[in-house]
């Protein structure tokens, strides 16, 4: 049965064109014994006509005021944050490879004295020959040569191949692979140019010139990261994931049981999520541009919740609602 | 070119791809918060850090919803946002405030003062219905608006607020009636022009 509470949703369903047939006649049959309702029927119409004449055009200069905002923004979407994250690990991949070579050259030094070299030696005597070998099979077809007796140091990065013709699987082998090097000059070459998609370096890049002893290598990062944003290393990663399951458990969110956590995606902080962020008035302050945005979840449907978390404490300081 | 297509050129910086999408979708996004905030400047400034943000954020825009909705989500979370500091951040003296809006919407519509008699009624109709839904609350507003002056359908408008379709069937249907309920109160709205006719 029909009373005025349901007429009056089923007014509005019908202004909106959804209603059902059965449901269609359920509201005519109150309205037909229903004053109240008829009338109510009547406004509802008005005002059903009038609100759409309140759109109104969009203000001279609009359109153009948030272009210019758009091309003020210095940095464009995709490639902001390249570049810093390619150096960091260049720089890093760059420290192990100065470590071995150090100790490469140090076993060098004492195995012609008789003696062996450091923590790093035996590992790279290890591997050298196996190396050496597997290197100079993949530089004899490329553009290497230095018209050296000696077997040459190659060292060889994860992705690219110094020769460009042999492709080796895009882990990070820069440790076990190793060679030896007597008085070797290391010469490193960064990557040309910060690519937003993962491409196999150019022998051209690096190449060795005639008569040097160099070795130049292209560095790629191993992986790269979803949509090119910065993200923090697999250890904040996971101190970030944890720290935001065990905020979320003890939040009053609907969805928290739904939530996966082992699923979490961190990119840093917009101005929408600052905009948008809630959290108590301490953390309100702690709450910057350098701070991480922690998605927990699957961003697929709506068992998801977004933390914000503080650059350097980690701490969760507070939330951006989803809807 | 679709919308999809257009973001992904936006993604890797097409401004041109971005323009486009602003184009599509600034009218409605203007008038979202124009109706939400209810005054032109504070629509127009919330409007633009719409857009800006999604500029910015298209690195972690993936698609699980369309762009216009999660722009709709943007906005509309802006302007909730900017309603709640500008609650806490006025004192509310109800006669004075009352007195003041009117004031402004009367420099808004200056030419219709010499419209035709049928125009002017209409005119100030539609001034009524949109002081009327100032007096609304935020939810009810917002989802009137995006169903009646922005033309989405349930469905988005539960994409864009993340409820159930069943939720914003009903929500509508009590915003509708709280507009009538407000506007009967209020005076002579509906009386004057069920007589007219």
């Amino acid at each position: 049965m029909c009373d005025c509470e349901r007429a009056l949703e089923l007014l509005s369903l019908e202004l909106d064109g959804q209603l059902t047939p059965e449901e269609k006649g359920e509201l005519e049959a109150h309205l037909a014994g229903c004053g109240e309702c008829r009338r109510a029927a009547e406004e509802l119409r008005q005002l059903h006509t009038i609100l759409p004449e309140l759109e109104e055009e969009v203000p001279d200069g609009l359109h153009q005021a948030i272009m210019d905002r758009i091309g003020a923004e210095k940095v464009v979407p995709l490639s902001r944050a390249r570049r810093p994250s390619q150096l960091r690990r260049w720089a890093s991949l760059a420290a192990v490879f100065a470590v071995i070579l150090l100790g490469a050259g140090t076993w060098r030094l004492f195995a012609g004295s008789g003696l062996s070299g450091g923590t790093a030696a035996p590992a790279a005597a290890n591997a050298a020959p196996e190396a050496a070998a597997a290197a100079r099979d993949t530089a004899s077809s490329g553009a290497e040569s230095t018209g050296q007796t000696e077997e040459q140091p190659k060292m060889v990065s994860g992705q690219g191949d110094v020769s460009n013709d042999v492709s080796q699987p895009a882990q990070e082998s820069a440790a076990p692979q190793d060679g030896e090097g007597e008085g070797a000059a290391l010469r490193m070459v960064p990557p040309a140019s910060a690519q937003p998609t993962p491409a196999p370096e150019e022998a051209g890049e690096s190449g060795q010139t005639g008569g040097q002893q160099a070795v130049t290598f292209g560095i790629l990062p191993a992986e790269a990261a979803p949509e090119g944003a910065v993200q923090p290393d697999a250890e904040t990663t996971e101190t970030l994931r944890a720290n935001c399951a065990a905020w979320l458990a003890d939040s009053a969110f609907d969805q928290k049981d739904r939530v996966d956590t082992t699923l979490v995606f961190v990119a840093p902080v917009t101005e929408g999520d600052l905009a948008a962020a809630v959290c108590d008035g301490e953390s309100a302050a702690l709450l910057d541009g350098t701070d991480w945005a922690v998605t927990l979840g699957d961003t697929i449907g709506h068992d998801y919740a977004v933390l914000l978390c503080d650059s350097e404490t980690l701490a969760v300081l507070g939330y951006v609602p989803i809807a | 070119m679709t919308e999809q297509e257009l973001v992904e050129r936006a993604k890797r910086g097409d401004e041109t791809a971005f323009e486009a999408l602003v184009t599509d979708n600034e009218k409605r996004i203007y008038n979202l918060c124009r109706r939400l905030v209810g005054n032109p400047e504070d629509a127009a400034e919330l409007t633009q850090e719409a857009f800006l943000n999604a500029w910015r954020g298209l690195g972690r825009f993936q698609g699980e919803s369309s762009f216009s909705t999660w722009l709709y989500r943007l906005a509309s979370n802006a302007c909730i946002d900017f309603l709640r500091k500008e609650k806490r951040r006025q004192s509310l003296s109800m006669t004075v405030s009352l007195d003041d809006d009117e004031e402004e919407r009367q420099v808004e519509l200056p030419d219709e003062r010499y419209a035709p008699e049928g125009e002017l009624e209409r005119s100030e109709a539609r001034r009524a219905v949109a002081e009327g839904l100032e007096k609304l609350t935020a939810e009810h507003r917002q989802v009137l608006v995006m169903r009646e002056l922005n033309g989405l359908s349930y469905a988005e408008i539960g994409a864009v607020l993340g409820l159930e379709e069943g939720t914003v069937k009903s929500r509508i249907a009590r915003a509708r009636n709280a507009l009538r309920k407000v506007l009967t109160e209020q005076g002579n709205f509906f009386s004057e022009r069920s007589s007219r006719k």
